[in-house]
């Protein structure tokens, strides 16, 4: 075992347990140093316990208490005005300071935007403003044509798809969107009132082929119908491929079978 | 003496047994029967939902003054193959309440009742109604409160819907019936394939979008007279009659007039678009055969 100060203090003090001070005695035959610390402490402790305490005198705690009454009292006399007082201070002295750094604030507020207003022609302002605020006009369509397409309510979906005639930048998110609800929304008509949306932008190649593409996965026969006069409109022969396909699955019940042979016919010639 | 008792015993017996026999040999003819399942809705003075799906069958809906969703069920006389096992005598009714306590989120009351016919569970204000037994043909009139209503009604393989009364936003899809919808106040999306769709509005959500399409089959709606609308009708071979004035988009087509007074009529011919009233909301009917009719409320 290493000398340990601290154990050493602990039993001097006669704190340890059992086993640790058997084990410290243990260590303190062999150790000198500790032998000789033990030594020095023990002379430090007798003479501690020679010194004589000073007793406290016959009145004193009667005299202590006499003193703290008279404090109270005076305290207590005081207070009231003294608190009315740092009210009223606080009135004075602090909500002006919160007053002035607001009106600053303001201030310093007022001075910037004037200045950034005064430094450009008025003209140029207002319009780059206007194209501002209406791009932030159509930044908010999009979003909710975006979120109102997956709207639980098939209304408001047709609301979402409408949407997109007052979008004059219709970007590759919407189009996207478009052919998602065009492929998966399960209302026929809210397909139906997409696709015609759609046709708009039927000059961009990916919508074109996106188009026709969507032919083989239609299972409404109202949606069939509607792509075979768009294909026939566009003079799309790419999608007789697509159409073909689309009737080895039909059934012979499908009424618009003799139309989509039809658009197949006009469009093969 | 002892002889007479035993014939007249052993005769009443084989009477008695001979009835019993009668009994059995022509059972009584049942009257079908029907099921009526009322559900509360969990709020009952706010707008509640109401989803049917049918495979077979016939759809009503009503208005009424009561509180509760009351939903009548009876198998479809009218056909002459009934379910297989729907005439079993056990009634299987049962009633259950369900909650579902999600800790941190408002706690889910849903009551589901199982009737012979249908199975109606209500959510929260939503109401779903479908066939205990997936093929079954089944008429079900359901009688609702006049709050607004969002309706979702669809029967897969034929029967007609018909609606009444109701305010709301309806959307029906009946592929191969009719669909017939009475006084509606709101918005409609109706979709068939081989029937026919007539509808008319006592009044209607401003700017709400509608669509009305079926492929073999008229298209029939009455709208309130200041009704503003964008209309988009398209046919391949069907008429236009209307007696809007409406102002069409491009010159091609013109309203002519038919022998009615107020009634005009043009060939759409493909597409024709045109603006009722100064135009408004974005209306879609479109058919491949069959005419399209545009009337005035009276």
């Amino acid at each position: 075992m290493k000398c340990d100060k601290e154990m050493l203090t602990h039993w001097l003090n006669n704190q340890l347990t059992n086993a640790e001070r058997q084990e410290f005695e243990a260590h303190l035959a062999e150790c000198t140093a500790c032998r000789q610390e033990v030594k020095e402490g023990t002379k430090v402790l007798v003479l501690m316990e020679q010194i004589q305490v000073p007793q406290p005198a016959a009145g004193m705690e009667a005299r202590f208490l006499g003193m703290l009454d008279a404090y109270t009292q005076s305290v207590k006399k005081d207070s009231i005005w003294k608190n009315f007082n740092s009210r009223l201070q606080q009135l004075w002295s602090f909500q002006p300071k919160l007053q002035l750094a607001y009106s600053l604030v303001l201030l310093v507020i007022g001075v910037t935007v004037g200045y950034l207003f005064l430094n450009k022609s008025p003209k140029d302002n207002s319009k780059e403003q206007i194209t501002m605020l209406s791009s932030k006009v159509e930044d908010m369509r999009q979003m909710m044509m975006l979120s109102l397409l997956e709207n639980p309510s098939a209304s408001q979906r047709l609301r979402a798809v409408s949407y997109t005639e007052e979008i004059t930048n219709v970007n590759a998110q919407i189009i996207d969107a478009l052919l998602r609800t065009l492929n998966e929304d399960p209302n026929v008509n809210v397909r139906l009132v997409t696709l015609e949306a759609l046709i708009k932008y039927s000059d961009r190649s990916r919508v074109r082929e996106e188009l026709i593409r969507s032919i083989a996965n239609q299972e409404s026969p109202l949606v069939q119908s509607a792509l075979a006069d768009i294909m026939m409109k566009l003079q799309e022969k790419r999608s007789v491929e697509a159409f073909k396909k689309l009737l080895e699955h039909s059934s012979d019940s499908n009424p618009v079978k003799p139309k989509i042979e039809k658009t197949i016919l006009q469009l093969s010639i | 003496m002892q002889n007479n008792l035993n014939m007249l015993l052993s005769s009443f017996a084989l009477l008695l047994l001979s009835v019993s026999g009668m009994a059995q040999a022509t059972p009584k003819p049942r009257p079908a029967p029907k099921e009526e399942i009322s559900v509360k809705l969990t709020s009952p003075d706010k707008p509640f939902r109401l989803s049917i799906g049918l495979t077979e069958g016939n759809i009503k809906v009503i208005t009424y003054s009561g509180k509760e969703i009351v939903v009548e069920a009876e198998l479809n006389a009218d056909k002459k193959k009934p379910a297989p096992n729907a005439n079993q005598n056990t009634n299987t009714n049962s009633n259950t309440n369900i909650n579902t306590n999600v800790p941190g989120l408002r706690p889910k009351k849903e009551t589901s009742f199982t009737g012979r016919y249908v199975a109606v569970t209500q959510t929260d204000n939503a109401v779903g109604i479908g066939p205990v037994k997936p093929f079954s043909n089944i008429n079900v009139t359901i009688k609702v409160p006049a709050n607004t209503v969002k309706l979702n009604l669809s029967i897969a393989q034929g029967g007609d819907i018909s609606v009444k009364d109701v305010k709301g936003e309806a959307e029906i899809m009946n592929p191969n019936g009719s669909i017939v919808l009475t006084n509606i106040s709101g918005s409609v999306i109706a979709t068939s394939i081989n029937g026919n769709i007539t509808v008319s509005f006592a009044s209607v959500t401003e700017k709400a979008p509608m669509a009305f399409s079926t492929l073999v089959g008229k298209i029939d709606v009455t709208f309130p007279a200041t009704f503003k609308a964008n209309m988009k009708m398209q046919s391949d071979d069907g008429t236009l009659f209307s007696d809007y004035d409406m102002l069409f988009d491009g010159a091609a087509a013109k309203m002519n007039k038919v022998n009615t007074p107020t009634l005009y009529r043009t060939n759409i011919s493909g597409k024709l678009s045109g603006r009722v009233n100064g135009g408004g909301a974005e209306i879609l009917m479109k058919n491949m055969n069959g005419n399209i009719y545009i009337r005035k409320q009276k």
